[in-house]
């Protein structure tokens, strides 16, 4: 499983190659996303490692807990940009020549958000918790780069 | 055109006055023009400039595949038996895995592949990246316990609208 800086190196690229036009709304997703009504079912101490497995399917990736256990994660990235270039529209009114010199002026603003459900078995493959990490809140589109995240 | 449109063309205003029987629009029309001459150019330029911004952003659709190998297929996934398929048999049927765990004392193959569609219509770009999970769990004899398959990609759609879900 990709994960870490490799998937934010994708999705960085994957806003930074798209929509290149003079104004753009970008968005970059990997898997959907998990709501709690899926999950639902799950009890810890009595939903078994098949039931999960047979709901959700294969997760992302599985972690080697010390007890024994595993924990069972399924990701979901989103990844959001706004971006206008102002200095698109001098190419228009430049004289011949000018208008092949550099005059972008990017503004643009972009957000990165992950949110993991995470399911944690032990040795016998029984649930032991279960939560979501909450933390996509990162992602969504935003006006001017001088706006800073406020979550 | 009529000769009532050329009459009330000089300023190029005859599209809003084309069917207009009567004297007062016309009127109103001439008076908006000329007491803002230079607006229509200005108005008209910002149009066509709007029209090539939206036009000139294009369309494209592009598809690709991310991980080691081609996709798995359903007869991939149905020649691993549990209780039958050994190590070996795995590794030639799918190659080698991309990782390798030791998880509750069973030794564990985990293979993946990325796909992604990519679309984007003027100003909207919607990339979507799934992936497919495979893990195979193997006893102490290294003999397929278990398999656990996950299809995302089968899902993955185009689309272009960046808002919503």
């Amino acid at each position: 499983m990709l994960s870490g800086w490799p998937v934010s190196l994708i999705l960085a690229l994957g806003l930074g190659l798209t929509g290149c036009g003079p104004i753009a709304w970008t968005r970059v997703t990997i898997n959907r996303p998990i709501k709690p009504r899926d999950v639902a079912f799950i009890v810890p101490g009595r939903t078994k490692w098949d039931e999960v497995m047979q709901n959700l399917g294969a997760p992302n990736e599985l972690v080697k807990a010390p007890d024994d256990g595993v924990v069972a994660h399924y990701y979901y990235w989103d990844s959001k940009r706004f971006g206008f270039d102002l200095g698109w529209p001098l190419g228009f009114f430049l004289p011949p020549g000018a208008s092949e010199a550099p005059h972008e002026m990017d503004f643009g603003n972009s957000g990165i958000g992950m949110d993991t459900f995470e399911v944690a078995f032990d040795g016998s493959g029984i649930v032991q918790y279960d939560g979501f990490s909450h933390a996509n809140a990162a992602a969504r589109f935003k006006g001017l780069p001088f706006e800073s995240y406020k979550p | 055109m009529d000769s009532t449109k050329s009459q009330a063309n000089p300023e190029g205003l005859s599209t809003i006055m084309l069917n207009s029987a009567t004297a007062e629009p016309r009127r109103w029309v001439r008076h908006k023009a000329e007491a803002r001459p230079d607006r229509q150019p200005i108005l008209v330029g910002l149009l066509c400039m709007g029209l090539i911004m939206l036009g000139g952003s294009g369309c494209a659709f592009t598809r690709g595949d991310l991980g080691g190998g081609a996709a798995f297929t359903q007869s991939d996934i149905s020649a691993i038996q549990r209780g039958k398929t050994t190590e070996a048999q795995v590794v030639a049927l799918l190659g080698a895995p991309n990782s390798i765990q030791s998880i509750n004392h069973q030794e564990v193959f985990h293979y993946y592949r990325y796909a992604l569609k990519h679309s984007t219509v003027l100003v909207f770009s919607r990339v979507n990246i799934a992936s497919d999970d495979l893990y195979v769990f193997f006893d102490d004899d290294g003999v397929v316990s278990q398999v656990l398959f996950g299809n995302r990609t089968k899902q993955l759609k185009f689309q272009f609208w960046p808002f919503g879900g």
